[in-house]
């Protein structure tokens, strides 16, 4: 399809007509040369010179044309090299010869593909990642890697319009491909392949469906009992392939009853069937006519459209995307950032993010209140129990046995759940008898059709404690006696737990003897359950070594405020919604919290942007303080936080952040502007007996603005008055509110007279940002004597005698226009101390208005005695100047006086 | 020499090279695997920065070594060739580039090189555009940047130095291209004789209007201002031919002002246009030019955006003609960075980005529809506007994906493109193929941006944190704060240089101190007049001890009822009081000083305030002094109505004689003559007909052909507008609405 033009034949075209002149060239000079000499007459020779001649010029000319018209040399197309090792796990097609791939892919049971372009940067990140997830999963996937962007190639030809690269795809033996579209890095895509290998969650007791209610976000339930070609089960199984596509961390739990008997235990008459059981509700796919509907599309269509959760997990492509449109319009937003490690089974910061959502939206009038109340229980003891659970020391303990006693670790983990769950639910149910979370479930849930038959509002009333299991199990007692129950009954469940554990291992033990030697045979169950079990640990030991699980910290102490259907009580609901913190730290960092400096990594925020404030929770994450925080948020208890940029981000790059370049070439010649920050801003804009100038600017500041400002303060510093120059970076640092500026750059001055904040002055916008122009701003906040001196002092500094002129008569005039103001206000005014303040000032201003009309251009200078007069006169009105400002403030809006 | 290169020798040895080198390379992949990082902290930036700093030395050596002193290097034949002129055009474009990665000693070498040249005076055709940019341009920041290298600055630096003057004497040589009945350029021009015989008359519209940043700086420096001037009037001239729904086309006539390519567009053609509004109202503190600038914005917006790109549409409808992207139009996104519209200058910069992601390159054009590179334009000559986006986008929001991005484009060039001497055009996108040709904006821009985007300390990015003190023959001047302008071709220039030999005389302005506090008092005397009068209110309804002040007169009394009364209408709020306040002081004083009072009230006032106040006013009704503000209003609707009005096309001066330049005189008379007389004549023609700069400037100042802008004064134009609150979350390619999208 593409031209690989081979140009060595081009060259080769073109070098042989150079040549074949050149050496005809030297061929013919030669011999004219020998005719010349053998020859001596001379008209001979001439003619023959001119021959020469002519043809030399042809000959020349021919070349010429030759050089000028061959075509502009063109090389060839690179040629296709290795992209991977060659002792790589991946098989590396980088010629792209696409049929001897899928020959290959097509034995195998699983593969995962990657197509990529060798010159494009992501391909050649994606080539480690991928390698990293070969590594691990390379006894159970096949990993191939096709250069399909090599011109000419097979897989070229075929796939033409790759839009962007690379190209990941999964290919079962029974599937056409799922295109993977997570995040392309080696946990998720192990994460994604574990997902096809095991699409499908069989459920064959209630107590399953429970444990996985209890984990996921969503199940999507398909009865599909066993018939003679299974295709109901076949279609339901490519839906849960296929759903990967979109759903890529796993958040709809695809399980599938094959029981008919189950399924009508259920509630289901009609099978095939589908249910999708959300936080708050139950869906029934209804179909309207079974043999047509029952179809990939449709029933995938259908399961992506239901699916909702609680908690919105935003997952940042990194490519344009819209994630955070829909939480854009105007309602609050609560985003926890968290690391959401796509290996671990359950996430527990997360699902606490999770109940406590549900919890907030879970209000009273709602006819699935009953459902979402248990849901959260059931959630919450889940939570608790997987939070206790420490997988590396299994892994470890579980080297150190014999393979013979390794039998009862069969993958400690699911047994564990299953069995505590069961262990609890029994329990449990036990002491609360009938309103067991079995019936419930079933009463009410599980039969959509009926109602829940009665209150079962306290249900689960001894589940509290479990919240402070974890708590009493560590070593220290706590005193309260409370704590002392909680710690038995945590303690009797361990112990429970335990003899069942043990149970369990006696019970293996015994089966055992019967069994025959494994070690001879790789797929006894025994080998296949350690190979599972081994196959578990190395993804847990790849998954911590990206980041430890984490969970939120213990409640200690007080009482959890519960937030039961606060959503319902305002109509300013919040949006939950979570982000992975470890590969999206920047949206933290963005916001100005140091997410890498947080304990586990994990912090929320509330965007409100309505009153465009942002909140960050400053206690640790936990079910308390989480609960008080959107509590408080939603009474607007909190304090706004000011956003600042992280200096220590990593990633993150700024100008001067290796500092120590700068302060090497400080000298005379340089003049410095201090960089604020919004910690920085309030102390320096207090500093006392010193003018601050600063300069909000979005992003870098303009040349011209910075000019303008180290202009003014040179003047001003230069007339003698203690001035320092800033500027604040207004994109990244949040300011009080009443700083805050609409265009940028926008200049404030802060006076010395240390009442900082609400003295400063904001620069007429349709002004030019000059030299001047912020010198008249900061001279505005001297206060007229000191201003009168500056200019006057500015006036001595002037050199052409025209401008000195000015510069008087400006003076003059600006006296004039205060003796004007201050008489006025003095006939205005009904305020009788008032008044004797402004009189005294107009004395003084009379005297100083007298010796400025003295004044003469040639009297500016340090001696004079006219001058020093005036000064003097200045210095005696500045002493009275200031007015005291209590005269009007009691009832007026505050506002300075002392112009 | 050909027959060395085509030797079979030759080629062995070619190929064992090149077979080295592939090895090496390959060598160079698995040494480090993770070869391309998505998350990059500051050494793995500074790897990146190092990597483009290897990358511009290979190529800026390989020339030296076997292209100087032609024009560009040929980096699959390893030999130079001449294109825009004979001026080692590839130099003099380099030059900053030394300076910015630090390499000093190179620098001041190559400018001793450069400074042999006394002028430009050489008989060659060059091209008025290319020239001012890559050659003045170059020169002008060489000459701004000298004293950064350590070199021996001669006296009155920066308004004087040896480079200065080359510039300057090639501006020189282009100004009689001016010399035309609209003031906009002829695009070719012989740098010894003016304007060639018989050249065409019709121009890009990029090559009228590409002028202002260098010829700005030249005039500011050298005091000058023929060729600020001159340049700007190229733009008004411009700007005064767009179409009634006020789009420009691609090329026009510069004698009769007709469009002859009548297809609008942001792309090849006109680009530049646009950029030097924007940045030469930065540059040179011209409101009037982002004015126009903005007012091109909304049409383009209006008629050319679809879906985040641009198409190209008819100058005179607006309807889409051709719906393409080309590779030019990527300077775009970063220009909107500069007016501070970063949000949607991403979501342009990610549409442009995945063309880049889809062939390694961005074809020269690629059509939207079909989702192709176009097969007659399928070609990537090296060029920068994609990565000068990024890098300003990066500047602006630090936006991490931008780093990604850049890191894409150096591993696809790094790839593909390069040679073992030099980096090539790539010929075809889609397959990688090379040609042999190294632009010389390789090294002026691309590289510079792509080592501008790695190295955040770098002093061109400087937020204005410090800045450098010079002693100038005017006084001291403040040079180096950053906010550097960079022109079309990527030759940074201080603004801040300008004023030290323009405005930067006495140190500050002290009439504009005088007038700003005018305002500003004006301001604080009405604050302090609402709180006099505020605890006036307090006490006339507290009517507790009232006797004190006799002195108010009755109407007096009549305005502070009715500022209560309004007060108690409206919201408390202080601003409205403010106004109320504000009106009656008016009349109470104004009288005092005098007429030129009045003037300053006038300007006083901000624009909110004055809405207040004609809103007072027309509800009370009390005063009518008010006229003053209101008369001002229509007087500027009537100025900018003339400029809107005024478009004709073509335009009326047709009946005018077209043969200005006196050249065109005896054009018809010398074809009649054969050819060697008409050489002989031209030449003996051209000396007596150059162009007299001065008088042309005359000329342009007497004709006033193009009115003012009315926004010549309006500094609040140049300010920047905060972005939105949400906008805070948007990172990484997220966006927070789809609104923006149409199609």
């Amino acid at each position: 399809m593409f031209p690989t033009a081979d140009t060595e034949d081009i060259s080769r075209v073109t070098s042989l007509k150079r040549k074949s002149s050149f050496s005809s060239n030297e061929r013919d000079s030669t011999e004219s040369s020998q005719v010349a000499k053998q020859n001596n007459n001379r008209e001979l020779t001439f003619n023959m010179l001119i021959k020469e001649v002519v043809f030399c010029i042809a000959l020349v000319l021919t070349t010429y044309g030759a050089l000028h018209n061959t075509p502009a040399k063109i090389s060839k197309v690179p040629r296709a090299v290795r992209f991977f090792y060659s002792d790589s796990v991946v098989a590396d097609w980088y010629k792209g010869q696409l049929s001897n791939a899928l020959a290959t892919i097509n034995t195998e049971d699983l593969s995962f593909v990657m197509y990529y372009a060798p010159w494009d940067a992501e391909s050649q990140y994606v080539r480690g990642e991928f390698e990293k997830a070969a590594h691990i999963l390379r006894d159970r996937v096949h990993f191939s890697a096709i250069n399909c962007w090599n011109p000419g190639s097979e897989c070229r030809l075929q796939h033409n319009k790759i839009p962007s690269w690379p190209i990941l795809m999964a290919y079962t033996v029974t599937s056409r491909g799922v295109l993977y579209k997570g995040p392309r890095n080696a946990e998720s895509m192990v994460n994604f392949l574990e997902m096809l290998m095991r699409p499908l969650e069989k459920i064959s007791n209630t107590e399953d469906l429970v444990n996985l209610l209890s984990i996921c976000d969503a199940v999507a339930l398909g009865f599909t009992p066993l018939t003679d070609t299974s295709r109901y089960y076949n279609i339901w199984y490519n839906v849960a392939l296929k759903s990967r596509e979109f759903d890529t961390v796993g958040e709809i739990c695809f399980a599938t009853v094959t029981s008919k008997e189950l399924a009508m235990d259920l509630g289901v008459e009609r099978v095939p069937n589908l249910r999708l059981m959300l936080w708050n509700d139950t869906k029934e796919y209804k179909p309207e006519d079974s043999n047509q509907s029952w179809n990939e599309t449709f029933i995938m269509h259908w399961v992506l459209q239901n699916f909702a959760q609680p908690v919105a997990r935003i997952i940042p492509m990194w490519q344009k995307s819209y994630s955070f449109e829909r939480f854009a319009d105007g309602q609050p937003m609560l985003i926890l950032f968290t690391p959401l490690n796509p290996l671990y089974e359950q996430l527990p910061s997360y699902a606490l993010l999770r109940e406590v959502a549900m919890e907030y939206y879970n209000c009273k009038n709602n006819e699935s209140n009953q459902w979402t109340a248990e849901l959260i229980k059931l959630q919450q003891v889940q939570r608790l129990l997987y939070q206790q659970k420490n997988f590396l020391k299994f892994c470890q303990e579980y080297k150190f046995k014999k393979p013979v006693k390794k039998v009862n670790a069969l993958s400690k983990r699911d047994v564990f759940i299953s069995q505590n769950n069961k262990y609890l639910w029994n329990n449990l149910t036990q002491k609360t008898q009938k309103s067991g979370i079995f019936n419930f479930l079933i009463n009410h849930a599980l039969v959509t059709s009926k109602e829940a038959d009665g209150p079962n509002d306290n249900l689960w009333p001894k589940l509290g404690f479990l919240d402070q299991c974890g708590m009493s199990t560590a070593k220290s007692l706590p005193a309260e006696k409370s704590f002392y129950e909680n710690y038995e009954k945590c303690q009797s469940i361990e112990d429970q737990l335990r003899e069942e554990k043990e149970n369990a291992e006696m019970d293996e033990q015994d089966v055992e003897t019967t069994m025959l030697p494994f070690e001879d045979d790789p797929l006894s169950a025994e080998n296949l359950i350690q190979d599972n079990v081994k196959h578990f640990c190395q993804l847990m030991k790849f998954a911590n070594k990206l980041s430890p699980p984490v969970s939120p910290s213990r409640v200690t102490s007080g009482n959890i405020t519960h937030i039961h259907g606060l959503a319902c009580k305002t109509n300013n609901t919040l949006y939950m919604t979570a982000i992975d913190s470890v590969r999206n730290y920047h949206f933290a960092e963005a916001l100005g919290i140091n997410i890498k400096n947080k304990k586990d990594m994990t912090a929320v925020v509330i965007l409100d942007s309505k009153y465009e404030s942002q909140y960050v929770m400053s206690e640790e994450y936990s079910a308390k303080s989480l609960r008080e925080f959107i509590y408080n948020f939603t009474h607007k208890n909190l304090k706004r936080t000011l956003r600042t940029y992280v200096e220590n981000a990593k990633y993150t790059h700024f100008f001067g952040s290796n500092k120590n370049t700068h302060i090497n070439e400080k000298n005379e010649s340089m003049v410095q502007i201090l960089d604020l920050t919004t910690r920085t801003f309030k102390k320096v804009i207090r500093t006392p007996g010193t003018v601050t100038l600063v300069a909000v600017c979005g992003g870098g500041c303009g040349a011209l603005t910075s000019r303008a400002l180290v202009h003014a303060g040179r003047v001003l510093s230069a007339c003698g008055v203690r001035v320092q120059c800033a500027r604040i970076d207004a994109l990244r640092h949040d300011l009080p509110w009443h700083y805050t500026a609409h265009a940028y750059p926008t200049i404030l001055v802060f006076p010395a007279n240390g009442g900082g904040e609400a003295e400063s002055r904001a620069f007429p916008g349709a002004e030019r940002v000059s030299g001047g122009a912020v010198l008249a701003l900061a001279l505005r906040s001297l206060g007229a004597p000191r201003q009168l001196r500056v200019r006057l002092a500015l006036c001595q500094q002037a050199q052409m005698i025209d401008e000195k002129k000015a510069c008087l008569k400006d003076i003059r005039e600006h006296i004039n226009s205060v003796i004007d103001r201050n008489l006025k206000y003095w006939r205005r005014t009904d305020v009788v101390d008032l008044k004797a303040a402004l009189l005294m000032r107009l004395k003084h201003l009379h005297q100083v208005s007298l010796y400025m009309n003295l004044l003469h251009i040639t009297d500016l200078n340090d001696n004079n005695q006219l001058q020093q007069l005036l000064l003097r006169s200045l210095n005696n009105m500045s002493k009275i100047w200031d007015i005291d400002e209590s005269i009007l403030r009691k009832s007026v809006i505050p506002s300075p006086i002392n112009r | 020499m050909f027959y060395y290169y085509s030797s079979p020798l030759y080629r062995s040895i070619t190929k064992m090279y090149r077979a080295l080198l592939i090895s090496f390379l390959i060598l160079g992949l698995h040494c480090d695997n993770c070869l391309s990082i998505r998350e990059y902290s500051k050494e793995d930036v500074l790897k990146l920065r190092e990597e483009v700093r290897e990358m511009f030395q290979h190529a800026y050596d390989s020339y030296l070594r076997y292209a100087y002193p032609y024009d560009e290097l040929r980096p699959l034949s390893c030999d130079g060739v001449d294109t825009w002129g004979s001026y080692s055009l590839t130099l003099i474009d380099a030059l900053d580039m030394l300076v910015i990665m630090g390499n000093y000693t190179e620098f001041n070498r190559v400018v001793d090189i450069v400074l042999e040249k006394q002028n430009f005076d050489t008989d060659i055709n060059v091209s008025v555009f290319e020239t001012n940019i890559r050659i003045i341009g170059g020169l002008l920041s060489a000459h701004l940047l000298s004293n950064k290298s350590g070199m021996k600055l001669e006296p009155g630096w920066p308004c004087n130095g040896p480079l200065l003057r080359l510039a300057e004497d090639v501006a020189h040589r282009l100004i009689a291209a001016f010399d035309t009945t609209t003031g906009m350029p002829y695009g070719t021009i012989n740098l010894r004789s003016g304007v060639p015989p018989g050249e065409t008359s019709i121009t890009c519209t990029a090559g009228v209007g590409t002028f202002i940043i260098e010829f700005g700086t030249l005039s500011r420096l050298t005091g000058d201002p023929l060729y600020e001037e001159v340049a700007l009037n190229a733009l008004k001239a411009l700007y005064h031919h767009r179409s009634p729904i006020g789009l420009v086309g691609n090329h026009i006539d510069v004698m009769t002002g007709r469009w002859t390519a009548q297809d609008a567009g942001i792309g090849g053609g006109v680009d530049s246009y646009f950029e030097y509004l924007v940045k030469g109202a930065i540059l040179l503190e011209r409101p009037e030019l982002m004015s126009m600038f903005n007012e091109a914005r909304t049409v383009i917006d209006k008629y050319l955006k679809k879906d985040d790109w641009y198409v190209w549409a008819t100058m005179l409808k607006g309807h889409v003609t051709l719906p393409v992207f080309q590779s030019l139009e990527s300077y775009w996104p970063g220009l909107l960075s500069l007016i501070g519209e970063s949000d949607t200058a991403m979501r342009i910069l990610h549409n442009y980005h995945s063309v880049w992601k889809q062939y390694g390159f961005t074809p020269e054009v690629y059509n939207l529809g079909t989702g192709e590179a176009s097969s007659s334009r399928e070609s990537y000559p090296l060029r920068p506007e994609l990565i000068e986006s990024i890098m300003y986008l990066y500047r602006e929001t630090r936006d991490p994906i931008l780093l990604q991005m850049g890191e894409d484009i150096l591993r696809s060039i790094q790839h593909s493109a390069r040679t073992p001497c030099g980096y090539a055009t790539i010929k075809d996108v889609r397959d990688h193929r090379k040609e042999d040709r190294m632009e010389s904006f390789f090294l002026a821009e691309t590289t510079k941006y792509l080592y501008l985007l790695f190295d955040p300390d770098n002093f061109i990015h400087n937020p204005g944190v410090h800045g450098t003190v010079i002693n100038t023959p005017n006084g001291e001047c403040i040079v180096d704060m950053g906010g550097y302008v960079f022109n079309t071709e990527a030759h940074p220039i201080d603004p801040l240089m300008l004023y030290c030999c323009h405005e930067a005389r006495q140190g500050i302005n002290i009439s504009e101190v005088h007038r700003i506090s005018q305002i500003l008092d004006e301001e604080d005397n009405i604050q302090f007049m609402t709180m006099i009068d505020a605890s006036m209110n307090r006490n006339i309804t507290n009517t507790t001890e009232k006797e004190t002040d006799s002195e108010t007169t009755t109407s007096f009394k009549v305005n502070t009822t009715t500022t209560t009364t309004n007060e108690i209408r409206d919201f408390p709020k202080a601003e409205q009081s403010q106004v109320s306040i504000k009106t009656e002081t008016r009349t109470g004083y104004v009288n005092i000083d005098g007429t030129e009072r009045e003037k300053t009230k006038n300007e006083s006032l901000g624009d909110i305030l004055k809405d207040h106040i004609s809103n007072y006013y027309n509800n009370t009704t009390i005063n009518d002094s008010n006229k003053e503000t209101i008369t001002e209003e229509p007087s500027t609707q009537t100025v900018s109505k003339v400029a809107v009005d005024d478009i004709i096309i073509p335009q009326k001066t047709e009946s005018d004689t077209l043969q200005l330049p006196s050249t065109t005189k005896a054009k018809e008379v010398i074809k009649i003559l054969p050819k060697v007389l008409q050489d002989y004549i031209n030449n003996d023609y051209r000396a007596k007909s150059t162009c007299e700069p001065q008088r042309m400037l005359e000329r342009i100042r007497n004709e006033k052909r193009y009115p003012e802008h009315p926004d010549i004064n309006k500094y609040r134009i140049l300010l920047t507008a905060a972005p939105s609150f949400m906008q805070r979350v948007c990172i990484a390619g997220e966006f927070l609405n789809r609104k923006h999208v149409e199609l």
